[in-house]
């Protein structure tokens, strides 16, 4: 999974950019790199316990800021750090609808490097659109 | 920075008026030097621009000179709004509400410590929860969370976490009124009940100091603000309102943009600046729980002291008052507060919004306490690990700035560029070459907070001192820190 980090559109922050072949490929490689932004080692990460939610908007990228949110939501509230395994995405004339399968385990600091703790995802150039043939987004996360 | 457009006013003020961008309803003001100015990163420019589009902002935008880009407002960005005809704006508080610094003097000298520090630093690093995951000090169920949540650090004195005589060197006495549980959600509780008492990460971090006689400025203040020997021992704590604080800002960001134009007809030109009128209900359901999470890094950081307090009694082996701890003062960096201000001669209510910026009261002002009321209030400028920090005066002529100053150094680097230029392991080593202790849990952390990848703080303070905004009284020198 690559992430792309844009340096010039936040100096305190951490701002990156990802791709997508749909928009199911483009939710979960945002996630992947949400965590691989916190984690130098994201692959240390096993799929131990599950977790399943759901989000609503009208618009995709709202839908993203809230599908982002949730993984910091589960790692401060549940301090489990979680991988995107099934991502559903519905489209109907009332907007998006998601339901995703999370994987992952309980921060163990002794096998989990930590690089960067995500406080929130904010609405800052928070994009989300289909360009030629490839969906891509860009997310500004605090840190 | 590109500077075309900028106007110079003096030589540590600028201008950028309003007709620079469609929209603008003020001009904007960067306090800094020319080469502080050049230096800042051009979304600064942009992203305080945007903060001239607000409706009800007063006078102008402002941006200190540690200022640098963050999202919504610049990190050093302050906006005075009418609280009867504007709005406010979680982009304008940041999402770690109530993220700021206390400084905590004690009697101790360089001398007496030394021969301990490393215990210390290791001690604090043990006791005091820091770095992702990390539990707080104590575990609230929901309703001792909704009392903490009212009271603030007044809960942990109340507590036995702390002397009622902190209180008075807090920031509003630690307690902010209009503060409403029924504002805050489920999951701001879930986020925020086992983090009291916790660093955090980031550029989070507890940092054992030296006040040297030789770094004095001000022997007068900084006398009347607790540093009362050379090589005095002080100690500087910086956290927030941790995932409490996030949440409410998540919360209420998107409460914003789902009513800011249906139901408000507002729009603004970035959407982390979703805002809605201060006297609706919704600005006032936002403001209340906004308040709950200032009082709960009132409380974080009380909770941290306390812990602090023990650390340095059992490594010393010291009674509190053989240690002869005092809280100098607790700031806060990310928040909206009402404030009685004088605007073109007029005492006006005014809803200042701080988002990386200190509030610096003058001499004589309400609210200071009777020990600071001829001395201003205190001003703590945290620097990077290496460089030092400062303690500053707040100064009549704040009043420009709504009596806000700076409040830090500024980032000159991305945390990435910080990463890819500087080792955390190396530069922890250097450091202690430098008698300068420093753990961590994070290395590639705490190579995002080098020196260096911050502006030089000496050129901050001196271009906060020149403009008016504060008065120098002491650079605080570094000889432990941990970090989240």
């Amino acid at each position: 999974m690559a992430y792309e980090l844009l340096d010039s559109i936040s100096m305190a922050d951490i701002a990156y950019r990802v791709r997508g072949s749909n928009l199911v490929d483009l939710f979960i490689n945002g996630a992947c790199a949400l965590i691989s932004i916190m984690l130098e080692n994201p692959e240390s990460v096993r799929p131990i316990e599950s977790v399943t939610f759901n989000a609503a908007s009208p618009d995709p990228d709202l839908l993203y800021y809230d599908f982002l949110s949730e993984f910091i939501f589960f790692k401060d509230t549940h301090r489990l750090i979680l991988m995107p395994a099934t991502v559903e995405i519905s489209h109907t004339d009332q907007g998006y609808s998601l339901s995703c399968k999370a994987m992952g385990e309980k921060i163990d600091r002794s096998r989990h490097v930590f690089i960067a703790d995500i406080k929130a995802i904010t609405m800052h150039n928070l994009a989300v659109a289909l360009m030629g043939d490839e969906w891509r987004a860009t997310v500004v996360v605090d840190v | 920075m590109k500077t075309a457009g900028i106007t110079r006013i003096h030589d540590h003020l600028y201008e950028i008026p309003a007709s620079y961008k469609k929209g603008m309803r003020v001009p904007a003001r960067i306090y800094a030097s020319e080469a502080l100015l050049r230096d800042m990163d051009d979304a600064v420019l942009d992203q305080l621009t945007n903060v001239c589009f607000l409706p009800g902002i007063i006078k102008h935008a402002i941006c200190m000179p540690d200022g640098h880009s963050g999202y919504g407002f610049p990190i050093g960005g302050v906006a005075a709004i009418d609280p009867e005809h504007g709005v406010i704006s979680p982009g304008g508080i940041g999402f770690d509400i109530n993220c700021g610094v206390r400084l905590m003097a004690t009697s101790l000298t360089f001398d007496e410590v030394k021969p301990v520090l490393k215990d210390l630093v290791r001690a604090l690093f043990n006791r005091v929860p820091s770095g992702v995951g990390s539990d707080g000090v104590v575990r609230f169920n929901k309703n001792k969370l909704d009392e903490a949540m009212l009271m603030g650090a007044r809960w942990a004195v109340e507590n036995g976490y702390g002397d009622s005589s902190d209180l008075e060197f807090i920031e509003e006495g630690g307690c902010m009124k209009n503060a409403d549980p029924d504002a805050v959600s489920d999951r701001a509780r879930d986020r925020g009940r086992e983090q009291i008492g916790s660093l955090g990460s980031g550029n989070h971090y507890c940092e054992i100091q030296v006040a040297a006689k030789g770094n004095i400025f001000d022997a007068g203040l900084a006398q009347k603000f607790g540093i009362d020997r050379d090589n005095q021992v002080m100690v500087m704590i910086h956290s927030g309102s941790r995932g409490f604080g996030h949440q409410i800002a998540t919360d209420y960001l998107k409460r914003f943009l789902s009513v800011m134009q249906s139901r408000y007809g507002l729009s603004m030109p970035d959407r982390e600046l979703a805002c809605a009128p201060f006297s609706s209900e919704d600005g006032q359901d936002y403001y209340r729980a906004m308040n709950c999470a200032i009082n709960y890094a009132f409380l974080n950081r009380q909770m941290i002291m306390h812990t602090v307090k023990n650390v340095f009694c059992d490594i010393m082996k010291k009674s509190p008052s053989d240690c002869g701890f005092r809280l100098v003062y607790d700031v806060c960096h990310n928040t909206a507060k009402l404030e009685t201000q004088m605007i073109d001669g007029t005492a006006r209510r005014v809803l200042i919004h701080r988002k990386g910026a200190t509030r610096a009261f003058a001499p004589g002002m309400e609210g200071l306490p009777d020990r600071y009321r001829d001395t201003g209030q205190p001003v703590l400028i945290g620097g990077s690990m290496e460089t030092g920090s400062y303690l500053l005066a707040g100064v009549p002529s704040g009043g420009e700035s709504f009596y806000s100053t700076c409040h830090g150094s500024g980032r000159v680097m991305s945390r990435h560029q910080a990463r890819s230029t500087f080792n955390g392991r190396d530069l922890q080593k250097q450091l202690e070459d430098r008698d300068i202790y420093i753990l961590t849990s994070s290395f590639p952390g705490l190579a995002e907070e080098a020196g260096g990848a911050y502006k030089n703080i000496d050129a901050v303070v001196k271009s906060t001192d020149k403009a008016g905004l504060s008065k120098t009284v002491a650079r605080l020198i570094p000889i432990g820190n941990i970090k989240g």
